[in-house]
């Protein structure tokens, strides 16, 4: 024991002389790399929380809406028939069962604010939800509850609009503006604290008056015996309920949304992780560049019987030391990019899936420790190879900076043909399909990608070393000449920098020209597909969550506007497709072939249409064929209130609207199988030379004085699909920004090193004549050549990068087939980026360089 | 040709002042060949620094001819050493990356002359300290002293007024040491080439035309 500890003493000891004091001497590295892993591990920690937030925000509401329920019945869309509501009570093991019915609302006058409204039976609420008057608000009377236009809003709503109590709120809601009456304020408890507030209840007849529907429910939630088991209540309602009754507990909804979430949040974590893997480069850099300056001092160490595990101890506690401080700091500022991030996150989460709100990053301990361990191991793990290196390094030959080079050199053909290899397993990886429907084997070929791409840069930089040394021989270029010799000369110090920067140019060059391509996908799709001159939607459909519709006589009549050649009607409703949640639409398929455009895999729009519309069948999406498996003949099934329906499939088509999947049906078929009226927008298709604003005129006419419809003409629909679509990529564009900045820090902590090991090189030059100015050029341009080395091989690995992300990862996580474009505005973009990074890396050292004493410099043997 | 007139160095080190040259004065005349000898630490390096421009007194003059040396912008010196000053150290300082020819070439090359002058000049060069078919080799496939023969090429190879050498054969054995002085020599006796060596070598010492002593950083001539 007092071995073990004098010998622990005896390490720290050793670690204070050498590894701190080292550290204290060189600030500027332990800083900038320091610097890097902390961003690295910020937006790691940044993306994780905010995807946390999100869920937690999601199950937390549906927690506290949820109450104390134990078992839910819920309809999706279709709804449930309020009739059903006595006999569920009756059911044995049910002691209470409370009606909802709930939708998302835009507050008028505020585009983009909304909230979730609950219509709830109040006097059934106790055994379920409790709710509090804020302050000292007395309880309304009965008939200030049950009045049509009584809400409660939440005090932390009231806050933040400036609402009080008797006061008005004017929501968007189905195809109306209406208008409530704030009859109190909800204290933040139970319910009120969902969504952070934004909710809003009201009692069910008048929720079912303000949505549009009479008679239906959304859910029923139950609380059950505990003495009866809830899967024997499940039977026993059951053998009750219509089939597309679901009865399940409430935090099955958590875990569907979890699902639904899993594709879009497992593809930002993918992103984070390359801005933290760009990071660890820069530790693996940073403990080299310590090694090879520190070969004396090793070497000392060793003759002095230092053993080579504690050699190896030594730097592998500094690279774990720098990754510790750096993730630390990162952990702290992932947090606060979180908070920036959140807002995007959720505004996209929110149109693209479901209604959400939250304000707060959430962060458990687990995240914040798990971010640590990765920042810390991950920095260990890249320290092993660089403190092996120095565990090897021979007392004799320490004092010889060159033997290190040539170990290297050496080394370049293995790590080329490691480099090969992981290529080759870079793209066998693309072939397998996706383990429980994420593209795992995906992200494998992608990290294969990065390392098989970097193995390349200690040849490379060699190659193009000696290549401009021989092409600028006896040229009037000695400035070129001697960058390009450092270059090939340094090729250890260089390579893993070159290999940082390299990624993080892969990341914005895969990410610009995955995004570049998936757009123009998106306008093309767009342009051919979207044909209808207005698109008529309740105003409250800008929300998702809200299934406000347009009324059947809104729609009739509509179609006798003059000037007016047809509408298509469109409804969409969530429904269990084979085993997952989809979208179930209806359109008139006559309409669609003569005016409108799909594009279809197999078969030309209109022929497909008129088919499935004679033969009674549906056509479904790609990403719906892709997850399922189906084609052109198959059969689709899926559940209605009316029963279990199986359908032949006529054609597929491609569609960027639902990751989820869609089945599609003609109006009429739909009306026989019992479908929903109204509609959730209709197309409108015009006359040739129809006057587009006297037919807006006549719509809003039609829909009445306190209507809130949105008319929207081809031309801005088309600008907001592009719109959802930027919003959806800004935090992926913010991840490459990230990634830039890292690789920048990598190739500035090379250049610095650089400068400190010659200074004896930049005092000769300094010595035979050369300028400041001449000097910095050197500097510079050694700097432009490694930004351009950087370039080369990012620019391919990025080209490759996209093409696994359209084809493997989309394709596996979303099933959207994507048309790859190439641009040459990637290659100007990132060789602007690239070097114009490096030029400002090279830029601080350069200065050094010019600011060195030459007596000193020259002095000293080197 | 060259003046120093009371020129003092001091150097600090931290809090503390360590004067290295205390008000030298001395001329070197066109074509001669001066020997700086003293104990280590004389201040003999210090005073070749001086001289080259590539350090400034702390008080007093050094003038290259008419130019004022430590009056001169740094842009200014950097253009002199090209041209008029040819420095040879201890160490050879021989930039690892570039052949024995490109080393030579250097101080032609950062001054932008044409391809066809730096070609003949570097050939001149090699031939005259007997290098030229070791041209095309790197620093680390020469000997030690086929590198300070190198660095002597490249201290004459743009003409210069003046060759300073610091310690040229502390680093090398006896029979490359004598070779390298003898190349100095004959520059000295064939080109009239100025030349001032700082040495602790008897050897070197027997071929200067004049000895000139430092002792703690003042100057004993004999």
């Amino acid at each position: 024991m007092g071995g073990s500890k004098s010998s622990n003493v005896h390490t720290w000891s050793v670690i204070r002389l050498t590894i701190l004091r080292q550290l204290r001497t060189n600030p500027v590295r332990v800083l900038v790399t320091v610097t890097g892993v902390a961003i690295g591990v910020a937006a790691f920690t940044a993306i994780q929380a905010t995807n946390e937030s999100v869920l937690h925000s999601f199950t937390q509401a549906i927690d506290l809406v949820a109450g104390r329920a134990t078992l839910e019945i819920t309809g999706g869309e279709a709804g449930i028939d309020e009739r059903l509501l006595p006999a569920v009570q009756q059911i044995d093991g049910v002691s209470a069962a409370a009606p909802i019915v709930q939708t998302v609302a835009s507050v008028a006058e505020q585009p983009g604010e909304a909230l979730l409204l609950l219509g709830v039976d109040l006097f059934a609420e106790n055994p379920f939800r409790e709710y509090r008057l804020a302050g000292s608000d007395r309880p309304p009377g009965i008939e200030d509850l049950l009045s049509l236009d009584a809400i409660f809003v939440t005090t932390t709503f009231a806050e933040a609009h400036g609402l009080r109590k008797g006061g008005h709120l004017t929501l968007l809601v189905g195809m109306r503006r209406q208008r409530f009456s704030i009859k109190g304020l909800l204290a933040p408890q139970g319910p009120a604290r969902a969504f952070d507030g934004n909710i809003a209840i009201l009692d069910i007849a008048a929720a079912q008056a303000a949505f549009g529907r009479i008679g239906r429910l959304d859910r029923i939630d139950l609380v059950t015996r505990e003495q009866v088991s809830p899967d024997e209540i499940r039977t026993r309602l059951a053998k009750l309920l219509p089939p597309h009754l679901t009865v399940q507990r409430p935090d099955r909804r958590g875990r569907q949304v979890e699902k639904m979430l899993r594709a879009f949040r497992l593809n930002l974590t993918a992103l984070s992780a390359i801005a933290l893997l760009v990071s660890l480069f820069l530790v693996y850099n940073a403990v080299s560049l310590s090694v090879l300056e520190r070969r004396r001092q090793i070497g000392i160490l060793r003759s002095l019987g230092l053993t080579r595990g504690a050699v190896a101890a030594l730097f592998a506690a500094e690279g774990t030391a720098l990754g510790l401080l750096g993730s630390l700091l990162g952990v702290g500022g992932g947090l606060l990019l979180g908070r920036s991030l959140l807002r995007g996150v959720s505004q996209t989460v929110s149109t693209l899936y479901a209604y959400l709100r939250v304000d707060a990053i959430q962060a458990g301990p687990v995240l914040l420790l798990t971010a640590l361990g990765l920042g810390g191991a991950g920095a260990l793990l890249a320290s092993i190879a660089p403190a092996y290196a120095a565990s090897r390094i021979a007392p004799k030959d320490a004092m010889q900076i060159g033997s290190f080079e040539r170990t290297w050199i050496r080394r370049s053909h293995r790590i080329l043909l490691v480099g090969l290899l992981l290529l080759a397993a870079a793209f066998l990886l693309t072939r397998p399909g996706p383990v429980g429907g994420a593209p795992l084997f995906g992200y494998l070929s992608l990290a294969c990608l990065i390392f098989g791409v970097a193995c390349f840069t200690p040849r490379l930089l060699r190659l193009t070393g000696t290549g401009i040394h021989l092409l600028c021989r006896g040229r009037r270029a000695p400035l070129l000449t001697l960058a390009a010799g450092t270059l090939s000369s340094q090729v250890g110090r260089s390579a893993v920098a070159v290999a940082a920067m390299m990624t993080a140019v892969a990341m914005l060059v895969g990410l610009t020209l995955m995004i570049g391509s998936f757009r123009r996908t998106v306008e093309l799709w767009v342009e051919q597909t979207i044909r209808a001159d207005l698109i008529v939607s309740p105003a409250a459909r800008f929300v998702k969550g809200s299934d406000a519709t347009l009324s059947d006589s809104f729609i009739e009549s509509a179609a006798r506007v003059p000037g007016i050649a047809a509408v298509d009607p469109f409804i969409g409703q969530r429904v269990e497709l084979m085993g997952h949640e989809g979208l179930l639409a209806t359109g008139d398929f006559e309409v669609v072939a003569h005016y409108g455009r799909l594009l279809f895999r197999q078969g030309e729009s209109a022929a497909v249409m008129r088919r499935a519309k004679a033969e009674d069948g549906v056509i479904i999406s790609e990403s719906l064929a892709l997850s399922r498996g189906l084609t052109e003949g198959d059969r689709v099934s899926f559940v209605l209130p009316s029963g279990r329906i199986e359908l032949p499939i006529t054609g597929v088509f491609y569609d960027y609207s639902t990751d989820g999947g869609k089945v599609v049906m003609d109006r009429k078929l739909w009306t026989r199988l019992g479908g929903d009226h109204g509609a959730d927008m209709v197309a409108i298709y015009l006359q040739p030379g129809a006057d587009e604003a006297a037919v807006r005129r006549q719509l809003l006419a039609i829909a009445g004085t306190d209507s809130a419809i949105a008319l929207n003409s081809n031309r801005a629909l088309k600008a907001r699909v592009l719109e959802i679509f930027d919003n959806a990529f800004a935090v992926a564009r913010a991840l490459e920004l990230i990634a830039i900045v890292v690789g920048v820090l990598g190739i500035f902590n090379v250049l610095w090193a650089s400068v400190l090991s010659r200074q004896r090189e930049i005092g000769i030059l300094r010595s035979v004549g050369a300028t400041k100015a001449q000097l910095v050029r050197v500097i510079l341009g050694e700097a432009g050549l490694l930004g351009l080395l950087a370039e080369l091989l990012g620019l391919l690995a990025g080209i490759a990068l996209s093409l696994i992300l359209i084809h493997v990862i989309n394709k596996q996580s979303f099933g959207w087939t994507i048309q790859f474009q190439f641009s040459w505005w990637v290659v100007v973009k990132s060789s602007i980026i690239a070097l114009g990074a490096a030029l400002l890396a090279g830029y601080l050292p350069a200065r050094q360089a010019a600011r060195l004493n030459i007596p000193a410099a020259v002095a000293y043997e080197g | 040709m060259i003046r120093l007139q009371q020129v003092s160095k001091i150097y600090s080190l931290g809090h503390v002042e360590v004067p290295a040259l205390d008000r030298v004065t001395l001329a070197v005349e066109p074509g001669e060949f001066v020997a700086l000898v003293g104990p280590s630490g004389c201040g003999k390096s210090t005073l070749l620094n001086l001289m080259a421009g590539i350090d400034r007194p702390t008080s007093g003059e050094v003038w290259l001819e008419r130019e004022r040396l430590d009056c001169l912008s740094d842009e200014r010196l950097a253009r002199l050493r090209r041209t008029q000053i040819g420095i040879v150290y201890q160490f050879f300082n021989l930039l690892p990356t570039l052949t024995a020819k490109e080393n030579v070439a250097l101080p032609l090359l950062l001054d932008g002359r044409r391809r066809g002058e730096v070609e003949q000049r570097v050939e001149r060069g090699l031939q005259r300290v007997g290098l030229t078919r070791r041209a095309e080799h790197w620093p680390h496939e020469l000997s030690g002293g086929e590198q300070q023969r190198v660095a002597i090429a490249r201290a004459i190879v743009a003409g210069p007024r003046v060759v300073l050498a610091d310690e040229p054969t502390g680093n090398l054995d006896s029979v490359a040491g004598g070779a390298v002085l003898d190349l100095l020599e004959e520059l000295h006796r064939e080109q009239g080439q100025t030349i001032v060596l700082a040495t602790h070598s008897p050897e070197a010492v027997k071929r200067a035309g004049r000895v000139v002593h430092l002792r703690d950083g003042r100057l004993e001539e004999f």
